[in-house]
């Protein structure tokens, strides 16, 4: 059942929010040893929202569009009561935050149920939630496989079936990556659009949040909640919230919409550019065009990445370096020692793609390319081979290679699922617009799904 | 533009880390310096992008 038909089940007073919440409980306990997407379950508070639902129902008031929708959240979020872990163990001996974050009351404000938190790669440093304090993730769809990262417990939690909705990142393609290996929807809204007060940064230049979901619809409402103005984050735009679940039926006449080429046809394995043909297809795609200094873009990400990952643990980093995650710790390290000069030439050409994209915006309202070159790699997997060039690669560095370039400049990106689109795996397809233009891509992901291209069933092996 | 094709990237990186206020053993600091040079390969296409200096170096501070 997805989410909003849970919640109009629930405000109709057929079922108790109680009820769902017990269930999810249940359900997320008995799954959660197989795939290892929650770090922490919060039951009782849990129990406790889902009566204060069933409560304002009972008083005839309207407890939101969430009401009773289990969900949960990254552990870099604020969770009252419990540890923001982000990841580390470093974190974990700070003690339970004292407030949600301001996208988990915004939730909870619109009646969801906040069920707990979820793994990922420490410091969302990683494309593969293989955390080495916190056990790795394992894909619903090949439970050999990895998740996808940062947010891996995120995807994999909405693809197990455990929540229907759940809050991630993005940096660098942490929505997007997981999104695309556990075929559901993820949403990097514009940057600035969400604030993200609550949130352990990780590289803040470049930091979003956002929603994953198995619907578009379900992802249009778990994002319009989200939106909302808060002085505590001094990056969020002041700007008006432009909530997209009117428009969701509004089709794609008017829209004009093309295949990136050049950077986002090279690199991927033949499975993932089949699908972005299909979804471009299907979208009557006829023009391909390019972002010229795309790789540009992805390198300066990755020296911004570099350098403020590490500027943000400095202290750490002197003072207990083995408290770090093996897999992040010489990243880290080596961030740490980058040239000013190198991060303000990367600030620059930030810019400079930004114009860059901002002219190809201006004819086209939506792009479509690969989310990722893969599809799920098995847990462990070191290198990757590009089959464009024969070239071995880092495989972790290399899962972001489609969704750097447009996190670099801010564009909100949908990841819409293609599902058996490598064997048994699914791949997503990132619909990328102009900023500000979260609608168009909405519009554009109902589009797929009634069409039957993109939907985010149950992983097949935890359909209950 | 920024060409680090003659950087000693070993030398670089024993000669900075007291800069920051890091000590390394003989094998981090061989994995650091590994974790160094691919920063600067997959950084490569960004430092040999040709911007002007005219270009405002985002984030811009507001007060």
């Amino acid at each position: 059942m997805s989410a909003l038909e849970l919640a109009a089940r629930i405000r109709r007073r057929e079922i108790a929010a109680v009820e769902v919440t017990a269930a999810a409980i249940a359900r997320a306990e008995a799954v959660n040893p197989a795939v290892n997407a929650f770090t922490a379950i919060t039951a009782t508070r849990a129990r406790a929202e889902a009566a204060a639902v069933d409560a304002a129902l009972a008083r005839g008031e309207d407890p939101g569009a969430l009401a009773g929708v289990p969900f949960a959240a990254k552990n870099l979020f604020d969770i009252e009561g419990i540890a923001t872990l982000a990841g580390s163990i470093i974190e974990r001996r700070r003690g339970p935050a004292l407030r949600d974050a301001f996208c988990v009351r915004q939730w909870r404000a619109a009646g969801a149920v906040c069920l707990g938190a979820l793994n990922m790669d420490e410091y969302a440093y990683g494309f593969t939630t293989e955390n080495s304090h916190y056990g790795p993730t394992r894909n619903p769809h090949d439970l050999t496989r990895t998740a996808g990262g940062s947010s891996g417990g995120s995807g994999a939690a909405v693809a197990a079936g455990l929540v229907p909705i759940s809050l991630g990142t993005d940096t660098n393609g942490s929505i997007r990556v997981p999104a695309s290996l556990n075929g559901i929807f993820g949403l990097k809204p514009t940057y600035g659009r969400l604030s993200r007060a609550g949130s352990v940064l990780f590289v803040p230049s470049l930091d979003h949040i956002g929603p994953f979901a198995r619907t578009v619809a379900d992802l249009a409402a778990a994002y319009d909640a989200l939106l909302g103005d808060d002085p505590d984050d001094p990056v969020q735009a002041r700007r008006a919230g432009e909530p997209v679940s009117a428009g969701l039926a509004a089709g794609i006449g008017g829209l004009r919409v093309a295949r990136l080429g050049g950077h986002f046809r090279a690199h991927g394995q033949a499975p993932a550019q089949a699908a972005a043909d299909r979804v471009a297809a299907a979208l009557g795609v006829a023009e391909e065009v390019e972002l010229p200094d795309a790789p540009a873009a992805r390198a300066a990400a990755f020296l911004i990445t570099s350098a403020e990952g590490a500027q943000q643990h400095l202290d750490d980093l002197r003072a207990e370096p083995g408290a770090f995650e093996p897999l992040t710790i010489d990243r880290l390290l080596a961030g740490a020692l980058i040239p000013a000069q190198w991060v303000l030439h990367a600030q620059r050409v930030r810019s400079h793609c930004r114009a860059q994209a901002r002219a190809l915006l201006a004819s086209w309202d939506v792009l479509v390319a690969p989310a990722t070159p893969i599809a799920a790699s098995p847990l462990g997997q070191e290198t990757l081979v590009r089959p464009d060039t024969g070239e071995t690669v880092p495989l972790r560095a290399s899962l972001g290679i489609y969704t750097q370039p447009i996190s670099c400049i801010g564009l909100p990106v949908l990841s819409v699922p293609v599902q058996q689109a490598d064997g048994a795996l699914p791949i997503g397809v990132q619909l990328i617009a102009a900023p500000w233009q979260e609608a168009a891509l909405f519009r554009a992901a109902a589009v797929l799904e009634a069409a039957g291209i993109c939907a985010a069933p149950v992983a097949p092996a935890f359909v209950a | 533009m920024i060409d680090t094709g003659d950087l000693d990237i070993p030398a670089y990186v024993a000669a900075s880390l007291p800069a920051v206020g890091l000590r390394l053993d003989a094998a981090r600091l061989t994995a650091v310096t590994a974790a160094f040079a691919l920063v600067a390969r997959v950084g490569a296409p960004a430092l040999l992008c040709d911007v002007s200096p005219a270009i405002e170096p985002a984030p811009v501070f507001a007060p």
